[in-house]
C-alpha cells in the first residue's frame, strides 16, 4: 500500500481537477481562435475600406478635376463617365459598385457601375464622398459618390 | 492514517493549483475579448467616419437652395432658388439675431433636412446647429431639427459664416451613430 501514500487523493479529487484542467484549456483555446479570426476578418475589412477609398478618390478627381479651381461638373457630364473604364485601371481582382447620385435639389440616380456580383460577398468595404454639380437649370446640386468594395 | 491524510492534502493542492489555472484562463480570455473590444470600437468608429461631415457639409453650404420661395422677414425677402445654402443660412442667422421668429424660415430649413437626411444614411442621426461666435455655445441660434443631445461616439465638423454685423457664425455637423433617426 505505499503507492497510495504518493496518491492525490482518490478519483474523484483527480476528475474535479482534471475537469478544471480541461476546462481552463478549451476556454483559452475557443477564445484565441475566435479572436484570431476576428483580427483577420477585422483585417480583410481595413484593407477593402482602403482599396474603397482609392477608388473613391480616384473617380472624385476625375469627376471634379481638382487641378482646377472654381470647375464645376455638370449632371450631364457625370452621367456620361465612364465608372467601368476608370476603376478599371486598379491592378486588384477585387469586385466593386460605384454608384453615383443626386441628393438636392432632386433626387436621382445619375449613373452606375459594377464588377462581379455580390451575392457570395463575406467581407465588404463601403466609402462615399460628396461634391457639387451643375444641374441643367444652372442650380448647384449636391451629388453623392458610393463605393462598395468586396 | 497519516499516510492518507497526506494524500488528502495533495489532493487539495492539485484542485487550488487547477482553480488558480481555470481562474487564469478566464482572466487571459477575458483581457483577449477586451482587445478584441477596443479594436472593434476604433472599427467602428472608422465605419462612422464614411460619411464624412467635413465633405458633406461643404457640399451642402456651396449648393443651391433649389426651390423658389417668400421670406416674410422685416422686408419681404424673395429667393430665386439659386442662392447658395450657406449665404441664406448666414442671412437667416442674421434675422434670428435681430429678433425675428424662427417659423419664418421653417421652409428653408425643411430644404436642408431634407438635402441631409437624403445625404445620409438612416443610421445616423444629424443635427446641424449654428452659434454666434462669441465664445459662448451654451445656446444654440438654430438647431435643425433639434440640437445634439448625446454625442459621445458622434462625428461632427464646421464651418464659420460671416454675419452683417461683422462677427461670424459657427455652423456645425453632428452625425450621431448611436441614435438614428426613424
Amino acid at each position: 500500500m505505499s503507492w497510495d501514500d504518493r496518491a492525490v487523493g482518490g478519483f474523484f479529487e483527480d476528475l474535479t481537477v482534471l475537469l478544471f484542467v480541461l476546462v481552463g484549456v478549451a476556454v483559452v483555446v475557443s477564445a484565441g481562435v475566435w479572436t484570431a479570426q476576428d483580427a483577420v476578418e477585422a483585417r480583410t475589412d481595413k484593407q477593402l475600406g482602403l482599396l474603397a477609398h482609392e477608388i473613391l478618390t480616384v473617380v472624385l478627381s476625375e469627376i471634379s478635376h481638382p487641378e482646377t479651381p472654381g470647375y464645376l461638373p455638370t449632371l450631364d457630364r457625370i452621367r456620361s463617365l465612364d465608372l467601368l473604364g476608370i476603376a478599371e485601371g486598379f491592378n486588384s481582382d477585387c469586385q466593386f459598385c460605384i454608384s453615383v447620385a443626386e441628393h438636392h435639389p432632386e433626387r436621382a440616380w445619375l449613373c452606375n457601375a459594377t464588377r462581379g456580383w455580390p451575392e457570395a460577398a463575406a467581407d465588404t468595404g463601403f466609402v462615399s464622398g460628396f461634391l457639387n454639380a451643375l444641374d441643367s437649370t444652372g442650380m448647384t446640386a449636391l451629388i453623392e459618390v458610393m463605393v462598395l468594395v468586396w | 492514517m497519516f499516510g492518507r491524510s497526506r494524500s488528502d492534502t495533495s489532493a487539495q493542492l492539485a484542485l487550488l493549483d487547477a482553480m488558480v489555472f481555470f481562474a487564469g484562463a478566464l482572466l487571459v480570455t477575458g483581457m483577449m475579448f477586451s482587445q478584441r473590444a477596443t479594436d472593434s470600437e476604433a472599427h467602428e468608429d472608422g465605419i462612422a467616419g464614411v460619411c464624412d461631415p467635413a465633405d458633406l457639409l461643404d457640399a451642402l453650404m456651396k449648393a443651391s437652395v433649389g426651390e423658389p420661395m417668400e421670406l416674410a422677414t422685416q422686408r419681404m425677402t424673395t429667393l430665386t432658388g439659386c442662392e447658395e445654402i450657406s449665404q441664406v443660412l448666414s442671412f437667416e442667422l442674421d434675422e434670428l439675431v435681430s429678433g425675428t421668429p424662427a417659423e419664418v424660415f421653417a421652409e428653408f430649413n425643411g430644404i436642408i433636412r431634407g438635402a441631409l437626411l437624403a445625404a445620409c444614411t438612416p443610421a445616423m442621426e444629424l443635427h446641424l446647429v449654428a452659434f454666434v461666435d462669441n465664445g459662448s455655445f451654451d445656446r444654440p441660434l438654430l438647431a435643425i431639427p433639434s440640437p445634439a443631445t448625446s454625442v459621445s461616439v458622434a462625428v461632427s465638423s464646421s464651418v464659420t459664416l460671416p454675419s452683417h454685423w461683422g462677427g461670424q457664425y459657427i455652423v456645425v455637423l453632428v452625425l450621431d451613430p448611436a441614435s438614428p433617426s426613424e
